[in-house]
């Protein structure tokens, strides 16, 4: 494999893992924000 | 700015977060994929940069949602400035946070496109630097944000910057015709060559639909993480009151 390809790699992994990882930690974000409503409607 | 009075109705009205469908999610990143898949198969390898052309199909759609999510912060900052509506001041701060992602990965992956064709990892080239100020502008906004707990002073000053901020993007876009050091013109559709038009449009639209994905969520968080505030002070001031007598009485 040349070493252009690993560039190529190396970005395109990376924006998987950059788009992806903030999806993935805005969805856990929100969980807790909700929890954290429903915990205070209780209280 | 005018300076309008705050709306009572609109700030102790919790607004309702709206429902994105993880549907939509899955949408946009099989587009992201097909739109990257496509761009693979209809690009041949550019003559100088051989197969590195292919990075341009990540690099620049990110760069061109920074720059979209900030005309966002920058719309939802005045309308927030004007009307004084919880809402404008939510999304515009969820605009800048995904903005700023965008802004990060835009530069790390020019970075790793500049060290096979410039040679370096980072030059103080004008189009890098006036991005990384970009960059450091938002990084406070969403530091001033953190920072600062009253919400109504904390909305007022985050648009100030959020508007300044968004007022460099013409001049991270511009300047490469401006100051012309390392960083080749601006890359679009109708100046790159017509075989890589089609993956660089394709790649594009797929990442406008990852950003209205990540933005919706974003702005639903930003809406739960209030209400759970108010609440929360509510609870703090009821406190307070019961306790207050008590108090008095020592």
């Amino acid at each position: 494999m040349s070493s252009e390809w690993s560039f190529v790699i190396a970005a395109y992994a990376i924006t998987w893992v950059v788009l992806v990882g903030y999806a993935a930690y805005l969805a856990r974000r929100r969980r807790r924000a909700a929890r954290r409503v429903a915990e205070a409607a209780e209280a | 700015m005018n300076a309008a009075p705050v709306n009572a109705e609109h700030v102790r009205q919790p607004a309702r977060p709206p429902r994105t469908s993880p549907l939509l999610g899955l949408v946009a990143f099989a587009a992201v994929a097909a739109a990257q898949a496509l761009g693979f198969v209809t690009s041949r390898p550019d003559r100088d940069m051989g197969h590195l052309q292919k990075i341009m199909y990540v690099h620049v759609p990110a760069a061109w949602s920074a720059f979209l999510c900030f005309f966002v912060v920058l719309v939802a900052s005045l309308h927030y400035l004007w009307r004084r509506r919880e809402r404008s001041d939510l999304l515009a701060a969820s605009a800048a946070e995904v903005g700023t992602v965008f802004t990060a990965l835009a530069l790390v992956l020019g970075s790793i496109w500049g060290r096979p064709t410039w040679g370096v990892w980072w030059a103080w080239d004008a189009r890098v630097t006036s991005t990384a100020v970009l960059l450091v502008i938002f990084v406070g906004y969403l530091a001033l944000r953190a920072f600062t707990d009253d919400p109504d002073r904390r909305a007022r000053w985050s648009a100030a910057v959020g508007i300044l901020g968004a007022l460099n993007v013409p001049v991270v876009y511009m300047s490469v015709q401006w100051w012309r050091t390392l960083h080749q013109t601006q890359s679009s559709p109708s100046t790159v060559d017509p075989a890589y038009a089609l993956g660089l449009r394709a790649n594009g639209i797929a990442f406008v639909f990852v950003l209205i994905y990540l933005l919706r969520r974003r702005y639903e968080t930003a809406i739960l993480e209030r209400d759970a505030e108010r609440r929360r002070d509510e609870a703090a001031l009821s406190d307070e009151a019961g306790v207050r007598p008590e108090v008095a009485r020592v």
